[in-house]
């Protein structure tokens, strides 16, 4: 189990024998719990029951789904849960060589993120880790993307991520050569449903 | 992240409401699952998506767990809380609190999912001796279901400098420099987070 942060260096010395254990025991039974799952972003909707919809709201029943939007849906969740998945079974922490700052532009001012650049291992890989809050969590369909930047434009893909409520934490890789791309030149891209061009980028470097 | 999932008939696929204001489910907050539950029993749609709003990552951490994959555990939640609107006025408040009633509707939901793919009835696959057995991995889910519960009850403020600090594997300077906010108030909010959760868990801290 892991075994969580240092409760004192949480809490201070300075709180009173009674409320510290209160609070030891909260914090013990964090730890033991461990953390939640991100939800999908499917699964911020509401499931309303079909009576509680007003009837003019009601869509087709799931036979009636096409079968295109099904595969490419199905397509899009095995991605997604290859990503989560990987980011969930992994320490959510690497050895950082490098870490980046980034800050939301005016599409999302309220989003900042840090990306950790680990050691190069020796398939040329570049292993990453960003930790994210405040993005909007985009409809169905939506995803963000990870890029380099050449001359500050997006060239190439680093990864795919949707995000949660709270802080979300995902481990990406590159593997490019990194001096043919601006120095710490890492940005987010917004992609909503049915666009797939890098056009809205929503984090860059501070 | 473009999840779709087999929606049972129940739920009409892209079935949506508006969404209730942040506002309105604040004000919620302070309201108990066991009084939520009875408004929902009135077909109080609000209620229902205040339930959703406290209760989703519980159910779906919890089917996770039993179930393995997000496919099947996305589902359950979906049934879960079909089985919530459907069954809502068989709970009976002098005979508990409604976070228990709301874990056997969700248990209930999940071991269904489980039969409907073949799993074999109980609660688990047969354990090696010196696992945890069936007893202790009830008492741990129930623990996880509680402390994410209360979790989702926490000021956002509170929840993020809490969730980067036990899941986010941060240190607290390194909560203030991610955030951009003075060290004190990361202590000041991981204190008062963990005080809330005290309060919010007192059943399990007994």
């Amino acid at each position: 189990m892991n075994r969580g942060p240092d409760f004192d260096e949480l809490v201070g010395k300075d709180v009173p024998a009674e409320e510290r254990e209160r609070l030891r025991a909260a914090h013990e039974l964090l730890v033991q719990a461990g953390p939640p799952p991100e939800l999908s972003p499917g699964m911020e909707t509401v499931p309303w029951p079909e009576e509680a919809l007003p009837p003019i709201r009601r869509r087709r029943t799931p036979t009636q789904r096409r079968p295109l939007v099904r595969v490419v849906a199905l397509a899009s969740a095995a991605l997604v849960g290859f990503l989560i998945g990987h980011a969930t079974t992994n320490s959510t922490s690497i050895e950082a060589r490098r870490t980046v700052k980034l800050q939301g532009t005016k599409l999302d001012r309220d989003a900042i993120a840090s990306l950790e650049l680990g050691k190069k291992d020796s398939n040329g890989n570049w292993p990453m880790l960003l930790r994210v809050t405040g993005l909007q969590q985009l409809p169905e369909g939506g995803y963000y993307d990870l890029y380099l930047t050449r001359h500050g434009k997006p060239i190439a893909k680093c990864g795919v991520f949707n995000v949660g409520r709270g802080v979300t934490v995902v481990r990406l890789s590159a593997s490019y050569d990194l001096k043919h791309f601006d120095r710490n030149g890492w940005v987010v891209t917004r992609q909503l449903p049915g666009h797939h061009k890098p056009t809205d980028v929503v984090l860059r470097p501070v | 992240m473009g999840l779709s999932y087999a929606l049972p008939a129940a739920m009409p696929y892209g079935a949506r409401r508006e969404p209730t204001s942040d506002d309105a489910l604040e004000i919620e907050r302070d309201v108990s699952d066991g009084d939520l539950i009875r408004r929902v029993a009135r077909r109080d749609t609000r209620a229902f998506e205040a339930l959703y709003r406290r209760y989703a990552r519980p159910v779906f951490g919890l089917a996770l767990r039993r179930l393995g994959d997000r496919m099947n555990a996305e589902d359950a939640v979906q049934e879960t809380f079909a089985a919530i609107w459907r069954s809502a006025r068989t709970y009976a408040p002098d005979r508990g609190a409604g976070a228990p009633w709301l874990y056997a509707v969700a248990r209930n939901a999940i071991v269904d999912r489980g039969r409907s793919r073949g799993d074999p009835p109980g609660e688990g696959p047969e354990l090696p001796a010196d696992e945890p057995g069936p007893d202790e991995h009830a008492e741990a889910s129930y623990v996880s279901w509680r402390v994410h519960r209360a979790l989702e009850g926490l000021p956002g403020n509170e929840r993020n400098v809490i969730e980067l600090a036990y899941y986010g594997g941060l240190s607290q300077s390194e909560v203030a420099e991610f955030l951009n906010i003075p060290l004190g108030t990361v202590k000041t909010r991981t204190r008062a987070g963990l005080g809330r959760l005290a309060d919010l868990l007192e059943g399990e801290l007994r």
